[in-house]
């Protein structure tokens, strides 16, 4: 009665067998989409980071969130990065084919990498070590500082099992390539990311991570532009960046005038890079003196408050750096890393930095520049503008900060994160950068910026148990509760 | 050797000739009908020893043949359920018989009403039957259950089945237009039916009555039986003509004080002369030196809360655009209210229907063979459908034991603009409901192309910027951004039955069905939207071939036994090929060659099996004892090696005691009992892994890890339900009634359950879980007042079904359903009934005060939770007919108890100040006082603003807002019907002429939803229910029906 069932019930639409190559592409892919795109990158990390405002809809500029592009949010990480970086990981591991323990480090400090943006973004306390197992239906959460060593003590083993004499991947690796030495610098740079983060909560620990990562026997860290870590979105949907696919139907986004005041006030050339001028229809609108204007929007207006509206005649709206079909969604970039190396020369850890914590801070400076296309000559004046104040660890990290900012334009999560870690102001005058929400935070357990996001609603109906003792653990599901790291 | 029998028909309380009766010679397929006078004239053979008089509203009656001549008086039936009913597999039975609920409708019934899915006709007909619709979707799926939802993610439609084929009636709408999302509503499979081939309908509702269909029975069975050809009196031609005007009936409450956006702005003639027309500066001028200047609203905000109408004069949206050439450049109109503009937008719809029907019969076979054609041009502009069935019914006896059958329907449809549904811009509902400004001329609108082709839409980017912001004009909506669909359908079967004696036969059936459709979608270069164009081509097949030995004999004076063994195959193939643009269209074409990317594609196949052999004997005592056993084992091809072959049994008996009680009155007394398992399978591919592919990145290919785990392990799910029920008739079946009780279980359901993403997938294919449905179902009938020329006829049905989820797994107790577009979810958890809506709820204080916080506005629970339940707690309807002579009217009245949905429309109508609550009395001006205490017990006093308070205190910050409760009580339908009488129809070259009218979804007597038609917001027949996205107006139908007969 059943015979050619079995064969019947095979899924003819679908490839039962993968390579490690095809899945680590769509993990990259999925994973600079979920950090890059208009819903948490544009209505969560920009904003919190102040880089950009709402044109007109300005609920999430003013902290009311949609629960289902948070959700969303922590469904993809899970499911469609770290999912599919394990599935991965299992084909190199059963089929062992010439590369298969390069790509399997490799997959696990992407793992690492996601998993920091998860604990970060959520305050600390998510599931890990129980994660992506089908046998368990509810992972516990792990406490933040318990990730953390988790995350270093994986990257340790996954530097030392990268091996450039092996190979890798020869497709599939849209950041790198597959070139195993590459992978090496970004994980050292990636640890001193992590470690940096916790330095105040748990000085040692992160003084170790960074001298492991400063180590050159260790393979280095990401030392020029070329070797940052980005995704490189390509030219036609739906391979091109997701901000770029968002702004053809609507314009949600203008940039914020706390970032284009700050960028005004010390004549920062990349204003012009960053924000297009006021223009009617593409022709520049010109001031009494026959220039460019860059206006950027109040953060946190109410609707029908004076929004722009998307108007640009009124407002400076992003420009191409970021919106272009294939402008890249940077992961960690070489600006970062000085500005990392000024942090660490400037707080005086103990290990050894080759190069003083002024000469990182213009160098990161210099990079960023670079990026954006600038010369030097406009650095060099720029620099003048800003320069490095060491007048104590506090002004100090209020400029290696406030330029850190600068130069991750478009990161807006990791951007939020270092606001929320360095709470730096104008290292000149002391004045706030940022702004509140003109109109007021409409989540009354936060009026500056939100400390945190809060847990996916559906967590409490999915893994009701260990979300309680994890709500429990940190303080409550509230945007107000501090990550454990935010100490200061 | 035959005789000819002659006789006249009449009707028994009026002695008035009856035409149109039909004759039949018992037990063969000789018939006839009687004429114009009542007088028939009939071959019978020499044996035949009995006639059968039948005709829709009278009782049948069987008369001996005594002599050559015999004269029938028919008396009337006010309900028709004495009868044979068509059971399973097509078995005819003795209503007494059987040990389970089963309820007919007559063909007429439906016809008459003229539905283009003669689904919504069966609405408060049938106890128990509930059918959700959204009659605002021409031709929109219709969604049938019983019994309430037994499978949380599967498919709980009724199984149709049309003689003996059963009728491939899935859902191909998106999950997104399910959810409420967006997308078009391209209706259920089953609207292919033509009611006018509908002889009748008979509802299997029960497991014990619906085992033998197989697992697909599950959800009851509505048994279809279309019309056999019989001998006529005349030639055997019918033709009916049906016409209905269709108009928008409930709309949302708008307010019309306002008009959109917040302010004007000042366009002052010195900055701006190139804005201003030849010879005219600005309207309005201060006197501050600033010059003369226009008012211009806020286009680009589709919200209002703009200027109060007091006919100032403005800068309409449609006045600019100088360089492109626009006529109507630099005018002004008023601002003032516009109270008609939503329903101006619509059109008076109409539907035409055509049928003709030719038949014939002599003593060897019959044939049927039928053509109808509906053109129907809808409510909205640029929407229509166009549809025609053929069908075919013959048989032949080829020799005296040989008969062969053979049915055969070819449909075909075409549609053109089917309405955009839920939240989405291809609904204009959300452009008038939810983000749009209340001053727009609908007259004006129809103007929405320049002349150089940029469209000209009220939501332009700025005055020098015709751009659409967030919205097209809704007449660009409607044509240029239309869609079509079009399915060729043919189904039908081929039967041989031979009998080896006169107790013993065999029948073997092949049947079909299978049909192509195409969905075209586009958005036009110029939308707001990224231009694009997609195509959707399904086809589908299922075959079955089924063969019985069936024994019917009378085993002695008492016991008689009716049995058949049967086995089944069926197969069923579907092939969907899904390609849509990308990136835009590089010419004005709608082709998928005109994509600016590479178009996405999604090619899908899939096959299955189900191989099946069954069982049933039904045992007689006296005629008054009944037993019936059923047995079927499916083989799956879905399921597991080791676990895809299952069993389940039934039995029912029924006992009629009429003759133990001495009473006059009594007619008919009965009681019943049943227990049945039903077996069901999973769809294809559900057992193993196998990775989703994707759009390459560049050169490198993408595959994923599907967010659904499949399982090996899957066994087969098991529902068991009881069934008890009891009928009587009395006062000379003047008073009659039908109850049951039913207990419904289904276990080891298979299901994806919902698992936190944390597990590396959301969802896992499980056997889960416990659901329970039970319930009661009545049907009461009665005929209070008769007399010789005039009755009264009432018929009640009322059903009440109680569904809890009661187990899922230990690892799981929710599953997510669904997500709304906004603001809360649809979720099936352990403990609670199916389709719970959760979200943030009020606070309340202890003595049931909602609580306001300081700021003056509701406070909302800080975790999210069960606020409402999608399930209603009970349905029913009651018809009322009255007949004098040969008129009858009839009025339906339907009605739900409970149930509430989400309203999307209600969420942003006030969010957005369009709705008549945000223009209430003056607090626009001077603000609201939200009604609650604060935290201290005292009454709050704050007032805030009104956009503040709608903001606050609405469905998207605070979700029980925007629950409403969806009971309703409507007039869903009056038919008046006239038949002619004989002595007008001599006068005529007719046999038989007859006129009904129709009124369907007249009043919405009574419900609580303030804006929306709480009967008519079902998107699709998934189990998706209780979202409305933009709900589009519930459709208010007349018309009229002329059959003739020649």
């Amino acid at each position: 009665c059943t015979d050619g069932f079995e064969e019947m019930n095979i899924n003819p639409n679908q490839p039962s067998d993968a390579t490690s190559a095809q899945l680590m592409t769509t993990a990259q892919y999925n994973f600079a989409d979920n950090i890059g795109d208009e819903w948490n990158n544009g209505r969560m990390g920009m904003y919190y980071s102040q880089y950009w405002s709402s044109t007109y809809y300005t609920d999430e500029s003013r902290y009311l969130i949609r629960e289902g592009t948070n959700n969303a949010m922590w469904n993809q990480f899970y499911q469609d990065v770290l999912r599919e970086l394990v599935e991965a990981q299992k084909i190199d591991a059963d089929k062992k084919l010439p590369g298969y323990e390069n790509r399997i480090a490799i997959a696990e400090i992407f793992k690492v990498l996601t998993y920091h943006y998860l604990s970060d973004i959520y305050g600390g306390s998510i599931p890990y070590a129980e994660a992506l197992n089908n046998d368990i239906a509810s992972p516990v959460y792990n406490s933040g500082p318990e990730i953390y060593a988790g995350l270093l003590s994986t990257l340790e083993e996954q530097i030392a099992a990268l091996d450039e004499s092996k190979p890798s991947f020869t497709s599939g690796d849209i950041i790198y390539g597959g070139d195993v030495s590459k992978w090496k610098k970004f994980a050292n740079s990636l640890r001193l990311r992590i470690a940096l983060r916790m330095i105040d909560a748990n000085e040692s620990a992160a003084v170790t991570a960074i001298s492991k990562s400063l180590n050159p026997a260790n393979g280095g860290i990401i030392m020029s532009n070329s070797e940052s870590a980005e995704f490189r979105w390509i030219d036609g949907a739906p391979n091109n960046n997701p901000l770029n696919q968002a702004f053809k139907t609507r314009i949600d986004f203008s940039v914020s005038a706390p970032f284009v005041d700050y960028l005004k006030k010390y004549n920062d050339p990349r204003l012009a890079v960053y924000a297009d001028p006021l223009n009617n229809n593409g022709t520049p609108i010109l001031d009494a003196n026959g220039k460019l204007q860059y206006v950027g929007e109040t953060y946190g207006l109410d609707a029908g408050e004076g929004n722009s509206n998307g108007n640009t005649k009124v407002v400076s709206l992003p420009s191409d750096y970021l919106i272009g079909a294939t402008s890249p969604t940077v992961i960690l970039n070489y600006a970062e890393v000085e500005f990392m190396l000024a942090e660490i020369a400037a707080r005086n850890l103990g290990v050894s930095v080759s190069g003083t914590a002024q000469e990182h801070y213009a160098k990161g400076i210099k990079a960023s520049f670079d990026n954006a296309g600038l010369s030097n000559d406009a650095y060099v004046q720029y620099l003048a503008n800003v320069p490095y104040v060491a007048t104590n660890l506090e002004t100090a990290l209020d400029a290696i900060g406030s330029q850190k900012w600068i130069a991750m334009y478009g990161q807006g999560i990791q951007g939020w994160l270092e606001r929320l870690r360095l709470d730096f102001e104008d290292p000149y005058t002391g004045e706030e950068i940022f702004a509140l929400p003109a109109e007021g935070s409409l989540d009354p357990e936060v009026d500056t910026v939100p400390f945190r996001m809060t847990y996916p609603l559906v967590e409490a109906s999915l893994n009701g148990e260990n979300y309680k003792k994890a709500v429990q653990a940190i303080g409550g599901n509230s945007k107000g509760v501090k990550a454990w790291w935010d100490v200061k | 050797q035959v005789r000819t029998i002659t006789g006249k028909v009449t009707d028994a309380s009026t002695s008035q000739p009856l035409p149109g009766v039909t004759v039949l010679v018992k037990g063969t397929t000789v018939g006839t009908a009687t004429g114009a006078d009542g007088s028939y004239s009939i071959n019978a053979p020499e044996n035949a020893a009995t006639l059968v008089f039948s005709f829709i509203g009278y009782q049948t009656v069987e008369k001996q043949i005594t002599g050559n001549s015999v004269n029938v008086a028919l008396p009337i039936n006010s309900q028709q359920l004495n009868e044979v009913v068509v059971t399973a597999l097509g078995i005819q039975r003795e209503e007494k018989s059987i040990g389970y609920s089963a309820q007919k409708v007559g063909g007429d019934e439906l016809s008459q009403v003229r539905e283009t899915n003669v689904v919504n006709s069966l609405s408060g007909r049938v106890a128990g039957v509930q059918v959700g619709n959204n009659s605002g979707a021409m031709g929109g799926s219709a969604r049938v259950t019983m019994r309430g939802v037994s499978s949380i993610f599967g498919n709980n439609n009724a199984l149709f089945v049309v003689d003996g084929v059963p009728i491939e009636n899935s859902n191909t709408n998106s999950t997104d237009q399910q959810r409420g999302g967006g997308g078009y509503d391209y209706g259920s499979a089953i609207q292919d039916i033509n009611p006018n081939d509908i002889s009748e309908v008979t509802v299997l509702k029960g497991a014990a009555a619906t085992a033998l269909y197989g697992s697909r029975g599950a959800n009851g069975v509505i048994v279809i039986t279309t019309k056999k050809g019989t001998k006529k009196n005349g030639i055997g031609v019918t033709y009916t003509l049906g016409l209905t005007l269709d108009k928008v009936s409930v709309l949302p409450k708008y307010q019309n004080k306002y008009g959109g956006g917040y302010g004007f702005t000042k366009l002052y003639y010195n900055e701006n002369p190139e804005a201003f027309p030849e010879g005219r500066q600005g309207a309005y001028d201060d006197g501050d030196g600033k010059g003369s200047y226009d008012y211009v609203p806020d286009y680009a905000t589709d919200e209002s809360w703009g200027p109060k109408f007091e006919g100032q004069l403005y800068r309409p949206y449609w006045s600019w655009d100088a360089d492109k050439n626009n006529p109507n450049f630099g005018e002004l109109a008023k601002w003032e209210a516009q109270p008609d503009n939503i329903r101006d937008f619509f059109e008076t719809g109409t539907t035409l229907t055509n049928s003709v029907a030719f038949e014939g019969a002599n003593d060897n076979g019959s044939f049927r063979l039928s053509y109808s054609n509906l053109d129907q041009d809808f409510i909205l502009p640029n929407s229509d459908l166009k549809r025609h069935n053929i069908g075919f019914n013959g048989s032949y006896k080829l020799t005296d034991k040989l008969n062969v059958s053979a049915s055969a329907n070819y449909v075909t449809h075409d549609a053109v603009g089917r309405p955009g549904t839920g939240y989405d811009g291809k609904n204009v509902m959300q452009q008038f409901t939810q983000w749009g400004q209340r001053q727009l001329d609908m007259d004006r609108a129809k103007n929405y192309m320049l002349e150089d082709g940029t469209q000209l839409t009220w939501n332009r980017t700025a005055w020098d910027n015709p751009t659409p912001k967030y919205t097209d004009n809704p007449y660009w909506t409607r044509y240029m951004n239309y869609q079509n669909d079009s399915r060729d359908r043919i189904f039908g079967n081929m039967t041989a039955n031979y009998r080896f004696t006169d107790y013993l036969s065999s029948e073997l059936r092949v049947s079909t069905d299978t049909y192509s459709e195409i969905q075209e979608e586009r958005t036009a270069i110029g939308s707001q939207d990224i231009p694009g164009y997609s195509l959707y081509k399904i086809n589908f097949m299922e075959n079955n071939i089924q063969g019985i030995v069936n024994f019917n004999k009378d085993l002695s004076d008492n016991f008689s036994l009716n049995a058949f063994v049967g086995a089944n195959r069926m197969t069923r193939t579907r092939g969907n090929l899904y390609g849509a643009t990308v990136d835009g269209l590089s010419s004005a074409v709608y082709n998928l060659e005109a994509s600016v990317g590479r178009p996405s594609i999604d090619d899908y196949k899939s096959e299955k099996q189900i191989n099946s052999i069954f069982a049933s004997a039904s045992l007689g005592y006296n005629d008054v004892l009944f037993l019936d056993l059923g047995a079927r084992n499916d083989w799956s091809s879905t399921l597991p090696t080791g676990e895809n072959s299952y069993f389940y049994p039934s039995v029912s008996a029924s006992y009629v005691f009429t003759d133990l009680i001495d009473a006059s009155w009594l007619n008919m007394a009965k009681v019943r009992a049943a227990v049945a398992k039903v077996g069901n399978d999973t769809d294809p591919y559900n057992t193993l892994l196998s990775y989703n592919l994707h759009q390459p990145f560049g050169s490198d290919s993408r595959v994923s890890v599907p967010n659904t785990l499949p399982n090996i392990d899957l066994k087969p799910e098991i529902t068991t339900e009881y069934e008890l029920g009891t009928e009587f008739r009395v006062f000379d079946d003047r008073l009659g009634f039908n109850f049951s009780y039913y207990n419904r279980q289904t276990e080891n359901q298979i299901l994806p359950i919902s698992r936190s993403a944390a597990t590396g997938h959301t969802y896992k294919y499980v056997n889960a879980g416990l659901v329970e449905n039970k319930g009661v179902e009545l049907n009461l009938y009665g005929t209070p007042v008769k007399t010789n020329d005039f009755s009264w006829d009432v018929n009640v049905n009322w059903a009440k079904n109680k569904n809890k989820i009661v187990e899922l797994t230990d690892e799981q107790k929710t599953i997510i359903l669904a997500n709304a577009p906004f603001a809360v979810r649809l979720e099936a958890r352990e403990g609670e009934s199916f389709g719970s809506i959760i979200g943030y709820d009020y606070v309340y204080d202890d003595n049931g005060n909602k609580v306001v916080t300081a700021g003056g506005y509701y406070a909302r629970t800080s975790e999210q939770k069960v606020i409402g339940s999608i399930l209603p707690d009970f349905t029913g309807g009651v018809t009322n007919t009255f007949r004098y002579k040969g008129v009858s009217m009839s009025a339906l009245v339907d009605f739900q108890k409970g149930g509430d949905f989400f309203s999307t429309t209600q969420m942003w109508g006030n969010y957005s100040g369009i709705l008549e609550g945000t223009a209430a009395g003056t607090i626009r001006e001077d603000g609201i006082v939200t009604d609650g205490v604060l935290a201290d017990g005292s009454q709050n006093t704050k007032a805030i603003s009104a956009g503040d308070y709608f903001y606050y205190n609405g469905g998207y910050r605070l979700n029980a807002a925007d629950v409403v409760d969806a009971s309703y009580l409507y007039l869903r339908e009056v038919t008046l019907g006239y038949s002619l009488p004989s002595s007008l129809v001599s006068k005529t070259p007719f046999n038989n002429v007859k006129l009904a009218f129709v009124g369907r979804n007249l009043w919405l007597i009574s419900s609580n939803s303030e804006h929306v038609d709480p009967s008519n917001i079902t998107n699709s027949i998934t189990n998706i229910q209780g979202i409305e996205g933009g709900a589009l107006p519930s459709v208010r139908s007349y018309g009229f029906t002329l059959t003739l007969g020649l």
